[in-house]
C-alpha cells in the first residue's frame, strides 16, 4: 500500500480512569472506567478520518490521547514514525506544532481576558515567529477564513460562535501543522453557521496538506466531509472503513442501528426500522465478549457474550469487529450478484 | 373551532439591566387539534419563549406580555388568574423539557412524583393514583414498572428519565403537550426511541403536540405542520412536505440547503453569511435582510407580513419565488 | 461599541460608590501629604498644654502628653494604611501562588497545601498573630508579617477555587494543546481571569487588616510609642476618655470611616464585575420603555 502513507499508528490504545473503590458482592473492588479500551488503527497522510459514536463512547478521549493532552494508560501512539507514547510535556514540544486541535465550544476556546489578536500572536510567538512574521501569518490566515483584521482588537465575548470557531481554526493553522483533531467543531453552533465551518474544514485538507481526525456524533456531517469513518461503541472500535463502504455496505449491527436512528432528511423518506432498545451500558462495567451483545438483535448466545470478536476484513479498507461478519459479508456478496 | 391554541400578536419583552430584550417580537400561531406542530429555529430565535408563554412560565415580575393566547376558542391565557392557570397547567397543557436530570425532583421517588401529579389535578384515592402511575410507566416503556416506581431519579439513565417526564406530562391526558428541545440532550439511538414514543402517544391520545427544536431531522421525523422562526418572528408556516420541498422564504430555503444530507459526499454546502441579530436591537424591515441574498431596499424599509400561498402555507417575504 | 463601554463605566459610579471613593481618596491624600498638612510634629511633647480640647491652634485638641491629635491622626493614618497594605502584600505574595499551584495541580500538592492552611485557619486569626508577635518580639514589622501570614490561607483558598473553575475551561485545554508550559498556563493564562475577583476580596481584606492592626496596636503589640497609629491612639485615649473623649473618638471614627468606605467600594466593584447583581429598571420605567418602542 504505497499509496497510503501512515501518519499515525495507534496500537491497542487504552485509557482507564480509576473511580475509587466500591463494595460489590461482599468484597471491595476497584472500579475502573474504561473510556478507551484497546483501539488499534492507522491514520493515513492527507485523509480525513471521521470518528462517530454516542456520548461516552470514548471518541473525545481518544482524540485527546492522540495529542497527548491525556496520557494513555496502555498502548502505543506512533506519529510520523516516532513513538510519542511516553514523551513528557518537554519532549512533546517539538511535536506540538505538528498536531493541533479545534474544540467543541468556541465560546470558551480563547482566553477571555485577552483580545483575540493577543491570543493569536502569543501562539505565533510561542512557535518561534518574530512579531512581524506573526502578524503577517495571522493576517494571511484571517484572509483565508474570510475575516476582517478588525476582530483582532475584540475580546471573545464580543464575537459570535461562528466567528470564534473560524478563529479557532486560524489558531490551529498558525504553526502549519500536519495533523488536526477537530472535536465536534460544529455541534455548539447555530444551524445557519454550521455550513460555513464545515466548508472551511473540508477545504483545509487540500489547501494546507493536512490530515484530520473529525470527531462527531452526527452521521450526516461525517458522511459529508470524511474519507474514512471509524465507529466507536463503549470505548472500543466496532467498524472502520472508507465512507462509501461504511454507509453503503454496513456490516456491524451497531453501525446499522446508528444509521437507522438518524433522523430523516425529508419527511416522506421511508427507512429501515432498526431502532435499538435500551441504552449504552456504563463504561465502568463493560459487557464480556462483544461489548455490543447486550443490545444486539443478532446476538448469538454462548458466543457473542463470551468470546471477544476478531477484527474481520470485509473488503479492501473496510474492517469490522463482529462474530457474524463473515456470514454477513458473504450474504452481501451474493445479494450483489 | 378546530384550533386548540390561537396565538395572536404575541410579544414578550424581558427586562434587563441594559434595556429591553425582545424575546418574542410578534407571533401569530395556530395549533390545531390532534396535530404534531413543529416550531423550528436557531437558538435565541424565541421559540422556547413562545412555548413558555403558552404556559405562562416566565417570571412575570421581570417581563411584559403583549397580544393574546386564546385557549379553546374562548379564554385568553395571558389574562387568566393564577388559580385558573393552575387548573390548566399540567392538566390540559403540559411540557417536557430539555434536561430530564433537572426537571425531576432528585429527592423524591419517581413513583411519588407521578402520584402527586395525578392527585394534584384529579380527585382520586392514593391507591388509584398508584395504579395509574404504574400503567403510565408501562405505557412509556419503563419495565418493570413496579420496581422503577420505587427508584430515585439518579438511578435511571437520561433516556429513562425523559420517559418518566413524558409519563408525568401525559398523566392527566393533556390536550396539548409541549416538547421543548426534549431530545436534544439525548444520543441518536435514544432520540429515535423517544420520538417514536411521542408519535405513538399522540396517535393513541389524539392530543396536540408542539415540538420545539433546532433540528430539521426531528421535524422531518414526526411533525405534520411546521412554523419556522427567525429573529423572534415566524417567517414561514406550512405542512411539513411543503416546507421541505417547496419552501418560500429565503431563510427556510437557505437553511434546508445548508444542512448536509445522507448520501452526499463532499462538495460545498450552501452557507448563510453573518449571524442572527441581537435581541436588544429594534429591527426595522425584514429581519433576515442583512443575511439574505435577495434583499432589496424595500426589504430594509418595512417588515413583510405573512401571506398565504397555497393551502395552509404562509410566508413573510416581499419576494415571490415560484 | 464605545457607547456601551461608556454606559458600563457609568453604571459603576452609583451614589454610595462615589461617596466612598471620595472619602477613601481624601484619607489617602491626607496620609500621603501628612507632612505638609500637619502644623505640628506628631511626636512633639508639650507638657504645658495637655488634654486641651479643640482650640484654634489644635483643632482636635491635644492628648495626655500635649501632642496635637490632628497631626497624629494624619501621621497615624499613614502608618495604618501602609501597614495594612503590607499585610495584604505579604498575603498576596504567598497566598496567590499557593492557591494557584494547589488548584491547578490538585492531588498531593493540593492536599498538603490545604492541610497546612486548615491548621492555620483552625486558630482564631488574632490569637495566632499574638503568638507570633510574642515569639519574635513586638513592633510593627513583626505585627504586619504575622497578620500577613495569618491572611494567607483565606486568600489561597479563594484563589484555589477560582483556579479550579478556570482550569476546566476550554481555553486552558487549548493552551495545553499549543504546548504552553504549566507555569505559563497558570500565571499568564489563568491568573488574569481570577484577578478581578481577587481584587474585590483584597479591598475588603484591607478593611479587615486595618481593624486587626488596630486591635494589635491597641493591645500594645503593634507600633511602639511614640509612633502614632490609629489603634495605638485609641489605647492612649482610653485612659482619658472621660476628660477628653476626642483623644480616642477621633482615631476610632477614622477607623470606622475607612473600613466602611472600603467595604462599600469593594461591594461596588463586585457589583460592577458581576452583571447578575446589577439593578433592573423599575416596572414602571420598563412599561414606559416598551410603550415607546411599540
Amino acid at each position: 500500500m504505497e499509496k497510503f502513507e501512515k501518519l499515525l499508528t495507534i496500537q491497542d490504545l487504552c485509557k482507564y480512569y480509576p473511580m475509587g473503590k466500591a463494595k460489590k458482592d461482599g468484597d471491595k473492588k476497584e472500579i475502573i472506567l474504561k473510556a478507551v479500551d484497546g483501539v488499534t488503527f492507522n491514520i493515513f497522510k492527507g485523509e480525513n478520518l471521521g470518528v462517530v459514536g454516542e456520548s461516552g463512547c470514548g471518541k473525545s478521549t481518544l482524540g485527546r490521547c492522540l495529542l497527548k493532552l491525556i496520557d494513555a494508560t496502555d498502548g502505543k501512539i506512533i506519529f510520523n514514525g516516532e513513538d510519542i507514547t511516553d514523551l513528557n510535556s518537554k519532549g512533546m514540544i517539538q511535536y506540538r506544532k505538528d498536531m493541533q486541535m479545534v474544540f467543541q465550544n468556541p465560546y470558551s476556546s480563547f482566553n477571555p481576558k485577552k483580545t483575540i489578536g493577543k491570543n493569536l500572536s502569543e501562539v505565533a510567538e510561542f512557535y518561534g515567529l518574530k512579531s512581524k512574521e506573526a502578524k503577517e501569518r495571522i493576517q494571511e490566515l484571517l484572509q483565508y477564513v474570510n475575516m476582517d483584521t478588525q476582530v483582532l482588537g475584540r475580546r471573545c465575548d464580543e464575537l459570535s460562535g461562528g466567528q470564534l470557531q473560524r478563529l479557532a481554526v486560524v489558531r490551529a493553522l498558525i504553526p502549519n501543522p500536519k495533523f488536526i483533531v477537530a472535536d465536534e467543531p460544529v455541534s455548539a453552533l447555530d444551524v445557519s453557521v454550521q455550513a460555513q465551518i464545515l466548508n472551511l474544514l473540508y477545504d483545509l485538507k487540500d489547501q494546507f496538506h493536512l490530515t484530520m481526525m473529525f470527531i462527531s456524533h452526527e452521521l450526516t456531517v461525517v458522511e459529508h466531509i470524511c474519507d474514512r469513518v471509524m465507529v466507536m461503541y463503549l470505548g472500543g472500535m466496532v467498524e472502520i472503513g472508507v465512507t462509501e463502504e461504511i454507509f453503503g455496505n454496513t456490516m456491524h449491527p451497531y453501525t446499522k442501528a446508528l444509521i437507522a436512528s438518524k433522523p430523516k432528511d425529508f419527511p416522506e423518506e421511508e427507512k429501515e426500522q432498526v431502532i435499538l432498545e435500551g441504552e449504552v451500558p456504563s463504561p465502568t462495567n463493560v459487557p464480556t465478549g462483544c461489548r455490543f451483545h447486550t443490545r444486539c438483535a443478532e446476538c448469538i448466545k454462548g458466543k457473542c457474550d463470551v468470546e471477544i470478536p476478531p477484527l474481520y476484513k470485509v473488503a479492501d479498507r473496510h474492517w469490522v469487529v463482529c462474530h457474524k461478519a463473515k456470514e454477513a459479508a458473504k450474504a452481501y456478496e451474493e445479494a450483489r450478484k | 373551532m378546530s384550533e386548540l391554541i390561537n396565538i395572536k400578536n404575541l410579544k414578550v419583552n424581558l427586562m434587563s439591566p441594559r434595556g429591553i430584550v425582545h424575546a418574542v417580537r410578534d407571533i401569530n400561531l395556530e395549533i390545531a387539534q390532534g396535530q404534531i406542530h413543529g416550531l423550528v429555529g436557531e437558538s435565541g430565535c424565541g421559540k422556547s419563549m413562545t412555548a413558555k408563554s403558552i404556559m405562562r412560565l416566565h417570571d412575570e415580575k421581570k417581563m411584559l406580555y403583549g397580544g393574546e393566547i386564546i385557549y379553546e376558542g374562548n379564554t385568553d391565557i395571558l389574562t387568566m388568574k393564577e388559580k385558573e392557570l393552575e387548573q390548566i397547567r399540567g392538566k390540559d397543557i403540559s411540557m417536557i423539557f430539555q434536561d430530564p436530570m433537572t426537571t425531576l425532583n432528585p429527592l423524591l421517588r419517581i413513583g411519588k412524583q407521578l402520584d402527586e401529579m395525578i392527585l394534584q389535578h384529579e380527585k382520586v384515592s392514593k391507591a388509584e393514583a398508584k395504579e395509574r402511575s404504574l400503567k403510565l410507566l408501562e405505557k412509556v416503556g419503563i419495565f418493570p414498572a413496579e420496581q422503577r416506581y420505587k427508584q430515585y431519579p439518579f438511578e435511571l439513565s437520561g433516556g429513562m428519565l425523559q420517559r418518566v417526564s413524558i409519563a408525568m406530562a401525559i398523566a392527566c391526558n393533556p390536550k396539548l403537550l409541549i416538547a421543548d428541545e426534549s431530545t436534544t440532550a439525548l444520543d441518536v439511538t435514544v432520540q429515535a426511541q423517544i420520538l417514536r414514543l411521542i408519535k405513538e402517544l399522540q396517535e393513541q391520545n389524539g392530543m396536540s403536540v408542539l415540538v420545539i427544536t433546532h433540528n430539521f431531522g426531528v421535524i422531518a421525523e414526526i411533525c405534520d405542520v411546521v412554523s419556522v422562526m427567525y429573529a423572534e418572528v415566524i417567517v414561514e408556516h406550512g405542512p411539513v412536505g411543503e416546507i421541505f420541498h417547496n419552501p418560500k422564504h429565503p431563510y427556510t430555503m437557505d437553511l434546508i440547503q445548508s444542512i448536509p444530507k445522507s448520501g452526499e459526499r463532499g462538495g460545498k454546502l450552501v452557507t448563510i453569511p453573518g449571524t442572527p441579530p441581537d435581541l436588544r436591537r429594534k429591527i426595522v424591515g425584514c429581519a433576515y435582510a442583512e443575511r439574505c441574498k435577495y434583499a432589496t431596499d424595500a426589504c430594509r424599509e418595512s417588515a413583510p407580513q405573512l401571506e398565504s400561498c397555497g393551502e395552509n402555507h404562509e410566508f413573510a417575504c416581499k419576494h415571490k419565488f415560484a | 461599541m464605545d457607547n456601551s463601554k461608556k454606559e458600563k463605566i457609568k453604571s459603576f459610579f452609583t451614589g454610595p460608590v462615589i461617596v466612598s471613593a471620595v472619602v477613601l481618596l481624601l484619607i489617602i491624600l491626607a496620609s500621603v501629604f501628612a507632612g505638609i498638612i500637619a502644623k505640628y510634629d506628631p511626636n512633639e511633647v508639650d507638657i504645658s498644654n495637655i488634654l486641651s480640647g479643640p482650640t484654634m491652634q489644635h483643632f482636635l485638641g491635644t492628648d495626655k502628653a500635649g501632642r496635637d491629635i490632628f497631626s497624629r491622626i494624619l501621621f497615624g493614618g499613614r502608618m495604618t494604611l501602609l501597614s495594612a497594605l503590607g499585610v495584604i502584600l505579604i498575603s498576596v505574595i504567598i497566598g496567590v501562588p499557593v492557591g494557584i499551584f494547589s488548584g491547578y495541580y490538585g492531588g498531593w500538592t493540593d492536599k498538603m497545601l490545604m492541610r497546612i492552611s486548615d491548621i492555620i485557619l483552625a486558630f482564631p486569626s488574632l490569637l495566632l498573630a499574638f503568638v507570633f508577635v510574642s515569639a519574635f518580639g513586638r513592633g510593627i514589622i513583626n505585627a504586619v508579617v504575622a497578620l500577613g501570614i495569618v491572611y494567607v490561607p483565606m486568600l489561597a483558598k479563594l484563589t484555589r477555587s477560582l483556579v479550579m473553575v478556570e482550569k476546566n475551561k476550554v481555553y486552558v485545554e487549548a493552551s495545553k494543546s499549543i504546548g504552553y508550559s504549566d507555569l505559563n498556563i497558570m500565571f499568564k493564562q489563568i491568573l488574569p481571569n481570577c484577578v478581578s475577583t481577587l481584587l474585590v476580596q483584597l479591598t475588603l481584606d484591607i478593611g479587615y487588616a486595618i481593624l486587626d492592626l488596630a486591635s494589635m496596636s491597641f493591645l500594645g503589640l503593634g507600633v511602639q510609642p511614640p509612633t502614632s497609629d490609629w489603634g495605638a491612639m485609641l489605647d492612649e485615649g482610653r485612659i482619658v476618655i472621660t476628660i477628653s473623649p476626642l483623644a480616642s473618638l477621633a482615631p476610632g471614627m477614622m477607623i470606622i470611616l475607612t473600613v466602611v468606605a472600603l467595604n462599600i467600594f469593594g461591594d461596588g466593584v463586585r457589583a460592577y464585575l458581576d452583571p447578575q447583581q446589577r439593578k433592573l429598571p423599575s416596572l414602571k420605567k420598563f412599561k414606559k420603555l416598551v410603550g415607546e418602542e411599540m
